[in-house]
């Protein structure tokens, strides 16, 4: 071998291989922060993502990860000692949504618990109600949604009931609420979502599938993927997925306008700049 | 003296065009931030929201300034030596005399009522820019189509109106310049009251009409004793094109006693010295493109300034305040102010605060913390990264806001 040679390699060896080592370290100590946060272990996947971030300072997937297992790691310290109720609730919705977001139902339910304690409002017994659905644990939720009062029931809190009864198998209760859910023509996309997942537990096909239309129609568009990935996963529409006539309700297009910002990068291609000036939502 | 003086036109014309051609495809530079016009759709939304529209900078109000001092001095020169449009205009009308295609001539009442249609035009893109608080025009703008090497909010329709400025070009002088151009529109009344005015001397005038007709405007100059007409362009062309030289019949300046003319080179001066002061202006004294203010001022403030990565347009300036206004564990209460800069690249930040309420680390987390956005139940990512400042380094937040200055203090 040319002796020439051996220098420019052995620069070029010593600069590349450590970059890639370092690479190589911080991809797996973000495999191993990810294994911590499924397991609900905050503070090691915090430790775990800073070790990734600070390996790999170039990977902002990394950095972002830190950022919000770290802003967590502090709100739930905070849950417990905050006195201002509504900055409380406001730290509760945002834990529910990293939760829920992260597939940790089991730390979703017992803050779910403790919101719907504090609050027992239809909102919160709703979602925890849907927390104990995606436990599987539809006595429980039943449950819920029975002890709420009845002036505090929603169409949408209904349209749980009744799908939590269908999932115990009791289908001839689950029927006599579907038919008290009246759902206004300003309902919202969750409460039409909820409904649809009822009447599709129920069998009532054309139903679900007319809701699930509706409540397509009614989701601003940056929502429209969250609710149709949903809609793919969700047992109830299990049976219905590989048709013709879901996939058709899938191409539905909302027609709601969407926020004052689409939160995109470039305004010169973002659909609302005319409306981008009133806002001061990202 | 007639060649050398339309030859010392169209070179200033090319520098400039040139120059704004190397801005657009050499530099890819913004150039939209040196338009005057830019400057009028701009300036309702500054002065009422503190934010300039997308894409425009607060260069554009410096030029404008500088224009519109140019028109008070030489009356629209600005048209005659700088806009590329209007040197692309003159220039395809010139190939269209060589090709021998036919001239139109529109002159009297047909003009007069074609010129009105600029006023329309620029009252109907400004109402509905201010309305909408975005150049909502932009994508028919044939100028806009040319600088940002076709945007990609382009529409065809920017090059079927170039297409007809190009066909009427040929066939009519300046006809987008005199009918149709709504910057024309703004500088026509500073410019009935311009300084320098073309003057004939009666006694020395032999009424031939050369200087009517080398008019690109169709000002009677033959019928007048000194040019009024707001829409004349100091191009010169009448000064160039007259026979009588001893004595002059037909000489430019400023009104004085003795009558003495000025050279083009003076004109070229004033020209080239209100554009190059309004350039600099812009630099010695930048304006924020973005202001935004919040609360009553305390008795004590500070300023910290950063250097933000991601803060790229007015979009993203607008989602700055968003995560400055935040309300969950990084709130910052005593943020008083904040300017900025947006830019593709870097962008400068001011952020006045009040000191007994919050502090620099404060705020710089709060600019760079993922925030739970209520209204869509989702967390969003801070897009931004301050200069100087690792998310990494630094120490555990405090258990309560004594750190953030406390709860006591809200704006």
């Amino acid at each position: 071998m040319n002796v020439q040679l051996l220098f420019p390699m052995l620069v070029l060896v010593l600069t590349v291989q450590p970059q890639t080592l370092r690479a190589d370290s911080a991809d797996q100590a973000f495999a191993h922060g990810e294994k911590l946060l499924a397991k609900a272990d905050f503070d090691g996947a915090l430790k775990a993502f800073a070790q990734a971030a600070k390996a790999d300072r170039a990977n902002s997937e990394y950095l972002q990860h830190y950022a919000l297992v770290n802003q967590i790691v502090n709100s739930r310290k905070r849950l417990a000692t905050e006195k201002d109720a509504a900055q409380w609730e406001q730290l509760a919705r945002g834990l529910h949504a990293f939760y829920i977001g992260e597939g940790l139902y089991g730390e979703a339910l017992v803050l779910d618990r403790q919101v719907h304690e504090r609050l027992n409002t239809a909102s919160s017994a709703g979602i925890l109600a849907e927390t104990q659905l995606a436990l599987n644990r539809p006595a429980d939720a039943t449950d819920v949604l029975t002890a709420l009062d009845a002036q505090k029931h929603t169409p949408g809190t209904r349209a749980l009931q009744g799908l939590a009864l269908a999932r115990q198998g009791k289908k001839d209760e689950a029927r006599q609420i579907a038919h008290t859910v009246k759902l206004a023509a300003d309902s919202g996309p969750g409460s039409i979502y909820t409904a649809a997942r009822l009447q599709a537990a129920l069998g009532n096909t054309d139903e679900a599938l007319g809701l699930l239309k509706r409540c397509f129609q009614a989701v601003a568009p940056s929502q429209l993927d969250g609710f149709k990935n949903h809609a793919k996963r969700s047992p109830e529409f299990s049976s219905l997925v590989t048709t013709d006539a879901f996939a058709q309700v899938l191409e539905t297009k909302s027609l709601v306008p969407e926020s004052p910002c689409s939160g995109g990068t470039r305004c010169a291609n973002c659909p609302m700049r005319g409306k981008c000036g009133g806002s001061q939502q990202p | 003296m007639t060649g050398r003086m339309l030859l010392t036109r169209r070179v200033v014309q090319a520098g400039f065009l040139g120059l704004v051609l190397w801005g657009a495809f050499v530099a890819g530079g913004n150039c939209e931030r040196w338009c005057p016009f830019g400057g009028v759709e701009a300036i309702y939304t500054y002065a009422t929201e503190g934010d300039v529209l997308c894409s425009l900078g607060t260069s554009n109000f410096f030029i404008l300034g500088g224009v519109l001092l140019m028109t008070l001095l030489v009356r629209r020169a600005f048209c005659a030596y700088v806009c590329p449009i209007g040197t692309l205009s003159e220039w395809l009308h010139r190939v269209g005399r060589r090709l021998r295609l036919p001239e139109l001539r529109v002159t009297g009442t047909a003009d007069r009522l074609l010129a009105l249609a600029k006023y329309g035009l620029l009252a109907i893109i400004l109402w509905l820019t201010w309305q909408a608080g975005e150049l909502i025009f932009r994508g028919f703008d044939p100028c806009y189509a040319l600088i940002s090497r076709h945007g990609a909010d382009i529409t065809y329709w920017a090059y079927v109106v170039s297409a007809a400025i190009v066909v009427l070009s040929l066939l009519v002088m300046l006809p987008f310049c005199r009918w149709f151009c709504p910057l024309a529109a703004v500088l026509n009344p500073p410019s009935r009251f311009g300084l320098m005015r073309v003057r004939r001397h009666a006694e020395a005038c032999r009424d031939c009409g050369v200087c009517t007709k080398s008019c690109p405007v169709a000002i009677p100059v033959d019928q007048v004793d000194q040019v009024r007409a707001a829409r004349c362009l100091s191009c010169l062309n009448c000064v160039a094109a007259c026979p009588r030289t001893q004595p002059r019949a037909l000489s430019w300046g400023p009104p004085s006693r003795s009558g003495r003319a000025w050279s083009q080179a003076a004109l070229i001066l004033i020209v080239l010295a209100c554009a190059s002061t309004a350039v600099v202006a812009s630099y010695l004294f930048p304006l924020p493109s973005f202001v935004k203010s919040r609360g009553t001022k305390p008795a004590q403030t500070m300023e910290v300034q950063f250097r933000v990565e991601g803060l790229t347009c007015r979009g993203r300036a607008n989602m700055l305040v968003y995560y400055l206004d935040r309300d969950d564990l990084y709130r910052i209460p005593g943020y008083l102010r904040v300017e900025a800069w947006p830019s593709p690249s870097i962008a400068d930040v001011h952020v006045t605060y009040d000191p007994q309420a919050t502090d620099v680390a404060a705020i710089q987390r709060a600019m760079t913390e993922p925030y739970y956005d209520a209204a869509a139940d989702r967390w969003r990512m801070s897009p931004f990264q301050i200069e100087g400042f690792d998310p990494l380094d630094q120490p555990p937040l405090a258990e309560d806001n004594e750190q953030q200055g406390g709860q006591g203090k809200d704006y």
